[in-house]
């Protein structure tokens, strides 16, 4: 644990880049938030760092592009992983608007869904494209096991708002993208099935003008 | 000198305000409130309390601002969003006061109204914006040329479950004495989290409804109220903290500022100060006269609005409840 550098101060964690057993890592440390009630806190804290890591370990064991889990201590809050060289994909695209980067994102997400697992925060700030020019997902801190198409359809629902931020002309065609590596990953009729709920989710956030008030009925 | 009168009657308040371009900016500020006997609000009956009172409260503002309507140079209302047949009282009263004196009409969004009388009344700048009342939650920032919606309840709002929870177990109406909601209230009995009440924090938006059915269900398996109360507020109250944090640590914005009904809260306050700090933000908290619904808010949009060239013939100022912060264009905030 030597050597730790802070690379990124976010809302829930921090990020140290740093060595382990000789191997560049990232440390992601989710310190105590004092205005949670402690009892409450310990929970979260506990919760949040052996569900993410479970998660990537199992989405590694399934070939899925995550960092690899080097260690852990619940207790703490602290999770070790490898260290994935390369740049957000939220910047690539900000430059240059890539079909290719976003079929490949949302098919790592469907990818994700076909496991059982949801992801909780798949917007474009949580891909890295490594030097190679590989797709790597990160951030599991939100994340979760289920088979409720709620879960996937809010992720892909979070996929698209994100896109929709860049200041890009290309928004639509970028979002069809994904919806085709999502696809790909998923299979049509999953896909459309999940896609659907993800029209309902935006229809039911409040004050759409789009809403209809009439009863939605679901299989 | 540029007077504008504005009228809100988007749920529970009518509201009547007059705003002048200097300071001290608002020189009325008059409102009544339904508060219904049991039960939350219910439309028609609110509707017709609105109806019953607005003349009096409209003469009140005008009397309190001493001005007469000759006086004003335009009427701005609240068109939404909110419940029908509360927008109809205000959007009537404002379209005939608009056609009798011959004054431009100023249609206003509740929400962004929210955010502006925030940002007059504390002075802060461009802060993100948490937005929390009866009917709303929401964690705004703003961005070229729209109030943006960061993160928002995907149910039901933060002041809804507080009074639903309140109102199922028993604890009001009223559900709010001496500026404290009788859920905070009680919480500050309680000492222990009950457990399997769920925290949901999904990227950026919130959830509530799964908290309020594990509280009931807490409540009916025995749990101490004072405990479920404790942890409800603990959660909920983090809940908004947490993504309000998230927020200002993407947006790398200076100020925290909260609007709405529920933003005086002081354990909220509480909780807000210790993130704000930690970011390095400065917080404001919108002065407790203007957080609830209330006419200056709108009247002092309105004038910004009105300034920057906004106004709608009376034949196109339909109400719109379901009029979104983001749809709104604001010329005066670039």
């Amino acid at each position: 644990m030597e050597d730790l550098v802070e690379i990124h101060r976010g809302a829930e964690a921090i990020i140290y880049t740093g060595r382990y057993l000789g191997l560049r890592a990232i440390y992601k440390y989710r310190p105590p938030k004092p205005y949670r009630a402690r009892a409450l806190d310990e929970r979260i804290r506990r919760e949040r760092t052996v569900n993410e890591a479970r998660v990537m370990i199992r989405l590694s064991m399934l070939g899925i592009p995550v960092p690899p889990i080097l260690d852990l201590d619940p207790d703490a809050g602290l999770i070790v992983m490898g260290y994935i060289d390369g740049k957000l994909l939220r910047d690539v695209l900000a430059e240059r608007g890539s079909f290719d980067l976003c079929r490949r994102a949302g098919e790592i997400l469907g990818m994700i869904h076909m496991s059982g697992v949801y992801h909780g925060d798949p917007t474009i700030s949580n891909y890295i494209v490594s030097k190679e020019g590989d797709l790597w997902i990160i951030d599991f801190g939100l994340s979760g096991y289920s088979d409720d198409v709620e879960d996937y359809a809010v992720d892909l629902h979070l996929l698209y708002r994100s896109i929709e931020t860049l200041p890009l002309g290309s928004i639509e065609d970028l979002k069809r993208a994904v919806a085709e590596g999502y696809r790909r990953a998923l299979g049509g009729e999953r896909a459309s099935h999940i896609e659907r709920r993800v029209g309902e989710i935006r229809m039911r956030g409040r004050y759409v003008a789009e809403r209809r008030l009439k009863t939605v009925w679901r299989r | 000198m540029l007077r504008v009168l504005g009228i809100e009657s988007t749920a529970h308040t009518i509201g009547v305000g007059v705003a002048i371009d200097s300071s001290p900016y608002i020189i009325a500020n008059e409102r009544s409130i339904y508060t219904p006997k049991s039960g939350g609000i219910h439309p028609r009956e609110s509707s017709r309390f609105l109806a019953e009172n607005a003349p009096l409260i409209l003469e009140r503002a005008l009397r309190v601002a001493g001005v007469g309507l000759e006086n004003i140079d335009a009427i701005a209302v609240a068109l939404g969003p909110g419940l029908g047949p509360s927008l109809r009282v205000g959007t009537t009263l404002a379209r005939a006061l608009s056609i009798y004196y011959g004054k431009p009409l100023v249609p206003v969004n509740h929400a962004v109204a929210h955010i502006e009388i925030g940002l007059i009344t504390t002075g802060a700048m461009d802060p993100v914006v948490v937005y929390l009342s009866g009917g709303n939650t929401a964690i705004i920032a703003h961005h070229s040329g729209r109030y943006r919606v960061f993160g928002e309840t995907l149910d039901i709002a933060l002041g809804n479950l507080l009074d639903t929870f309140a109102r199922e177990s028993g604890l009001g109406p009223p559900y709010v004495v001496e500026g404290v909601h009788v859920v905070d209230r009680c919480a500050e009995k309680g000492s222990s989290i009950v457990e399997g009440m769920p925290y949901i924090v999904k990227g950026q938006d919130l959830s509530f409804a799964g908290l309020l059915t594990a509280s009931l269900r807490a409540l009916k398996r025995g749990e101490t109220i004072e405990d479920i109360c404790y942890t409800l507020r603990e959660i909920a109250y983090s809940m908004v903290v947490e993504v309000t944090e998230r927020c200002v640590s993407h947006t790398r914005k200076r100020e925290i500022l909260v609007v709405g009904g529920v933003a005086a809260s002081p354990y909220l306050r509480e909780k807000m100060e210790w993130a704000a700090r930690h970011h390095r933000a400065e917080l404001y908290i919108v002065p407790p006269e203007y957080a609830g619904d209330n006419g200056a808010m709108i009247a002092w949009t309105g004038l910004l609005a009105f300034r920057s060239g906004v106004s709608i013939d009376v034949s196109e100022s339909y109400i719109r409840p379901r009029w979104r912060v983001d749809e709104v264009d604001t010329p005066w905030r670039i």
